[in-house]
């Protein structure tokens, strides 16, 4: 979230004392006009033009949900739990080639003061095919938790096979504990397909947690069983429930800076399908009053030595870049945020950090590190010119020409997209306000679609989204996959009290695109993988992650955007473990599965 | 022809008389729109025509007053005192608001408030320079008050919502002040100086398009205004267009070679155009200038850091973390002040040392100086300034200050 001001003024970081000293009448600047010398030029952009890029397809698609965050209770509560809404997970539960849609359920308030805090369910739609899902929720166990135990007031999910069965999990967060699910053959009479059983407590998960957000699997210490980081974010409780306001009298939801940041967990896998907590261990910064207001986390190689390492958007406080030192069977970060020049903005604050990603917009091989952020604060791209001794990255925004986007957005669910299939990763931001009553603003905000018009150069293209970029919404979480297997890359947005949006990408057809889909013997994490395209005489980077965007798990397979190329010279994965494979006679406009140790791509299945 | 001499005489000093009354005229017209340097190359003739006229003497005096011109102000009323045979109420009031200017305000405001009571003629003048007083001093609560006094009586006047503008930035109200701002700037559209500083609001407000029409209108009427051009360049950098940002920058370097938000920019855009040694000098003299300028540090950091001075970065990266609490620690502390007056010299002396700390030295030693009026025999504000005068030299005043502590 972020500060209570409206605007914040630069002097905020200094007191400008040397102002009122040259204060006073007269003062003015000596300057005289010159004769026959133009004003120079300010000319307002231009509105840019072209076919809409996306489609909304969620009446037609059978997802009729909403996220339920319970603020209709009487009295309102206010509470900051209900600011943070839910997210989006994308996950092939059925091993069809189909991405199905997860979406947390939220939760309401009961009980004879309404201080109970409890959960919605959330909800597993199947894909179809053609755009159309069924919710299959019931159907595969996720309305229910173990032991019968109630739904807990919950946001966000992320992806990953944690026990290399071939088959991805899921993980579910929010207030006061996470669920894990296993995903397992449906062996119950009459039933058959695949469905998921709430494994917290074999797993070690159902205990230490106070208010978890988003999540990211990774394999840290380098055994190929993918371990956990999970954010936490401020110690609100209806025991500490302050007043707060904006305007001087109207009642709101209190920021974060009235609570104590928590700390984060991570947890190492054991590779016998449970964890072990080693937070204590690890090299976790403590939580705190300014320290540790976790939203957002990525999990991404950022200095190229094949080990994941851990990003976190903290809330209106110093955001985490923890190094990974692991060794195997221990897990060891080291936090150098500040001195590698992510932790704060272009001008040395802390901001209201929700998501987060990392992308190659330049194409220069190195992930860059992406940050939505608060109202009066811009969108944080960081450019990586780290060694693989040092982290080290400098502020773009302005550079990258993302400080157009101004100033009035409140951003959450984000990611890097080549939504136009032109080689070039472009950028989408699900934006909403936190608060319920902001000052000179709307609660509703318009997305944002930024297009990379080359080599890390931006532009605002909002209008050119469709019908849902021209109208404002109150957004949270957002997932980017392809939902059809087109090559387009489709988005999922979440909101608060208002439907899920399904956004089919129309982009175009005439640029080229390849698929690639990544897996290792016994279905090892590939998380810390990097995958270099070359085409046209040029390289493309991805980069495998783990977590991203805002409580939310994204496709994980990487879609290249061609544009007119027709040919792909080879394409090189370096795999966590430092091995690097390549292969050659790939066509356009397929996924493949490029398999570490086979020398021949398999086509993925669709 | 004795007759024509008489007529050419009597002509020329009737000519010369007409020249000094208009000059007496733009003098009080200067002092009036707040530009007593102009009042004051007018007045010397002013004297000399009329020597023995008190109003002309309270004119100068009021002209060197509002220069801080104290010795030359009080020479002119103590000649009032000697035409008029006393102080009349309007000299009486100069001494006053010296008095108010020179350290007294606290004494001498109610005594000048009632000249507002009295609805005096010169009651914006007071108010003004009440105004004046308390926001020199930082003191933002009265400041603020008496502003607001100033806008009550006078809801037209363009300075009083120009002041009260800053003064509300100050107390962290940044909407409250924008709002003053462009009050003032209906009042009298041509205040440049306020249309720049509510384009810069929007600048650091990252919203580069409502700055621009601002800084259109403003380099309009001057297209080689510094400060303008040199918001221009942030916009431009703002926008990502970072070469015509550097042209306007530089150009407005060359101008306003001290300007540390300028400096910083251009180091801004030396990083990103891989010249981090460059950024580091124009940050280190951003930082010479002031030291307190959090910004600029953290881009020293990022600047040390992609020379791999590390070493150095870790160190200015210590520095800046230390600046920013004690920042913020002053702005709470200054703010609360505003808002709650607490006349406790534990609170001032917190507030003078915080501010020595960054360096801000005459704010520090006022607020030191404020604990000792709550408290002559505040031990901490003592010690603290003997240890002040001690580094700067002045023995003598360290030494009064070490002996109140024996006592």
């Amino acid at each position: 979230m972020g500060s209570c001001h409206a605007l914040a003024p630069r002097w905020a970081g200094m007191l400008l004392v040397a102002g009122i000293l040259a204060f006073g009448p007269g003062c003015s600047p000596k300057s005289t006009p010159a004769a026959g010398t133009a004003a120079p030029s300010v000319a307002p952009a231009t509105e840019p033009s072209g076919p809409d890029l996306f489609e909304d397809v969620t009446r037609t698609s059978q997802i009729d949900f909403a996220y339920r965050n319970g603020e209709e209770v009487q009295p309102p509560h206010l509470a900051i739990l209900e600011s943070l809404g839910g997210g989006v997970g994308l996950i092939d539960f059925d091993g069809d080639g189909l991405l199905d849609i997860y979406l947390p359920g939220g939760g309401y308030f009961d009980g004879p003061k309404k201080q109970e805090i409890h959960g919605h369910p959330g909800r597993l739609y199947r894909n179809l095919g053609g755009f159309k899902f069924s919710d299959v929720t019931e159907q595969v166990g996720l309305n229910t938790l173990a032991d019968g135990k109630p739904w807990f007031y919950n946001h966000g999910v992320e992806v990953a096979d944690y026990d290399r069965d071939g088959w991805p999990d899921l993980l579910v967060t929010g207030w006061g504990r996470v669920a894990l699910f296993h995903n397992e053959p449906d062996l119950r009479p009459g039933m058959g397909g695949r469905h998921f059983v709430d494994v917290s407590a074999k797993a070690g998960l159902d205990r230490g947690i106070t208010w978890a957000t988003s999540a990211a699997f990774a394999d840290f210490d380098g055994d190929g069983y993918p371990d956990l980081y999970i954010c936490q974010y401020v110690d609100w409780s209806f025991a500490n429930h302050p007043a707060c306001n904006y305007d001087g009298k109207t009642p709101d939801v209190c920021p974060p800076k009235s609570f104590k940041g928590l700390p984060h967990k991570v947890y190492r896998n054991n590779g016998n399908g449970t964890f072990t907590d080693v937070s204590a261990d690890a090299g976790l910064k403590p939580g705190g009053p300014r320290a540790s207001k976790g939203l957002g986390v990525l999990a991404v190689d950022v200095n190229l030595d094949g080990k994941p390492d851990v990003y976190v958007a903290n809330d209106t406080v110093d955001k985490f870049l923890y190094m990974n030192k692991s060794t195997p069977g221990r897990i060891q970060f080291a936090e150098v945020g500040q001195i590698a020049g992510v932790a704060l903005d272009g001008g040395g604050q802390a901001n209201g950090s929700m998501g987060v990603d990392a992308g190659d917009p330049d194409g220069n091989g190195m992930p860059y590190l992406w940050v939505t952020n608060y109202e009066h604060e811009l969108p944080a791209l960081y450019k990586n010119q780290s060694t693989r001794d040092r982290a080290l990255f400098m502020f773009y925004t302005s550079r990258s020409g993302i400080g157009a986007v101004g100033h009035t957005y409140v951003g959450w669910g984000t990611g890097f997209v080549d939504v136009d299939r032109d080689g070039w990763e472009d950028l989408f931001i699900a934006n909403g306000h936190a608060i319920r009553y902001p000052t000179g603003g709307d609660r509703q905000q318009k997305p944002v679609l930024l297009r990379n018009q080359g080599a890390g150069k931006f532009e605002v293209v909002t209008p050119r989204g469709g019908e849902y970029f021209n109208k404002p919404h109150l957004a949270r979480g957002a997932a980017l996959g392809d939902l059809d297997n087109d090559g387009r890359v489709d988005l999922v947005v979440s909101h608060i009290n208002q439907p899920v949006a399904v956004l089919r990408n129309v982009a175009p057809e005439g640029n080229q695109w390849i698929g690639v889909q990544l897996a290792r013997p016994d279905h090892a994490d590939c998380v810390g993988a990097r995958v270099v395209l070359e085409s046209a005489g040029r390289k493309q980077t991805r980069f495998a992650k783990g977590g991203g965007s805002y409580l939310s798990s994204p496709d994980r397979r990487f879609v290249f955007g061609l544009g007119t190329a027709t040919a792909i010279e080879k394409v090189t994965v370096v795999w966590p473990d430092g091995k690097e494979e390549s292969w050659t006679g790939l066509k356009p406009g397929a996924y493949y599965e490029l398999r570490q140790g086979e020398k021949e791509p398999r086509a993925a299945k669709k | 022809m004795l007759l024509v001499l008489v007529v050419l005489l009597v002509g020329g000093a009737g000519g010369f008389y007409g020249y000094a009354v208009r000059e007496w005229r733009g003098a009080v017209a200067a002092i009036r729109d707040g530009r007593p340097a102009d009042a004051r190359k007018k007045l010397p003739l002013c004297l000399s025509v009329w020597p023995k006229d008190p109003d002309v003497h309270r004119l100068a005096a009021r002209a060197a007053r509002m220069s801080r011109d104290y010795p030359v102000a009080e020479e002119h009323l103590n000649i009032c005192l000697k035409l008029e045979h006393g102080a009349s109420e309007d000299t009486q009031l100069e001494f006053l608001l010296m008095r108010a200017q020179t350290g007294e305000v606290e004494e001498v405001a109610p005594l000048l408030f009632a000249y507002i009571e009295r609805q005096h003629p010169d009651a914006p003048m007071i108010l003004e320079t009440i105004s004046l007083v308390y926001m020199y001093h930082l003191r933002y609560g009265p400041a603020h008050f008496a502003l607001n006094r100033w806008i009550d009586e006078f809801p037209d006047s363009a300075r009083a919502h120009h002041y009260r503008g800053w003064v509300l930035e100050r107390l962290n109200q940044p909407k409250l002040a924008l709002d003053d701002y462009l009050r003032a700037l209906d009042l009298k559209p041509d205040l440049d100086q306020v249309r720049v500083r509510v384009a810069e609001m929007h600048l650091e407000d990252k919203d580069p398009e409502k700055a621009l029409p601002h800084l259109e209108i403003v380099l309009g009427r001057d297209p080689e205004r510094s400060d303008a051009l040199a918001a221009l360049g942030r916009c431009r950098f703002l926008q990502g267009r970072h070469a015509e940002a550097r042209q306007l920058l530089e150009a407005a370097a060359a101008k306003l070679p001290d300007n540390g938000p300028v400096l910083l920019d251009l180091a801004r855009l030396d990083i990103t155009d891989n010249q981090p040694a460059r950024a580091e000098e124009r940050l280190r003299r951003a930082l010479a200038l002031d030291p307190a300028d959090t910004e600029a540090r953290y881009v020293l950091v990022t600047a040390l850091q992609f020379q791999n001075k590390q070493a150095e970065a870790v160190a200015e990266l210590a520095e800046h973390e230390r600046h920013k609490l004690l920042l913020e620690r002053a702005n709470h502390l200054l703010q609360e002040e505003a808002r709650r007056p607490s006349r406790d010299p534990k609170v001032a002396f917190e507030i003078g040392s915080l501010l020595l700390q960054i360096r801000q030295e005459k704010q520090g030693l006022y607020w030191m100086d404020e604990a000792l009026s709550w408290d002559p025999s505040h031990r901490p504000t003592h010690k603290a300034l003997a240890e002040y005068f001690e580094q700067k030299g002045d023995e003598v005043r360290a030494a009064a200050h070490r002996r109140q502590l024996i006592k």
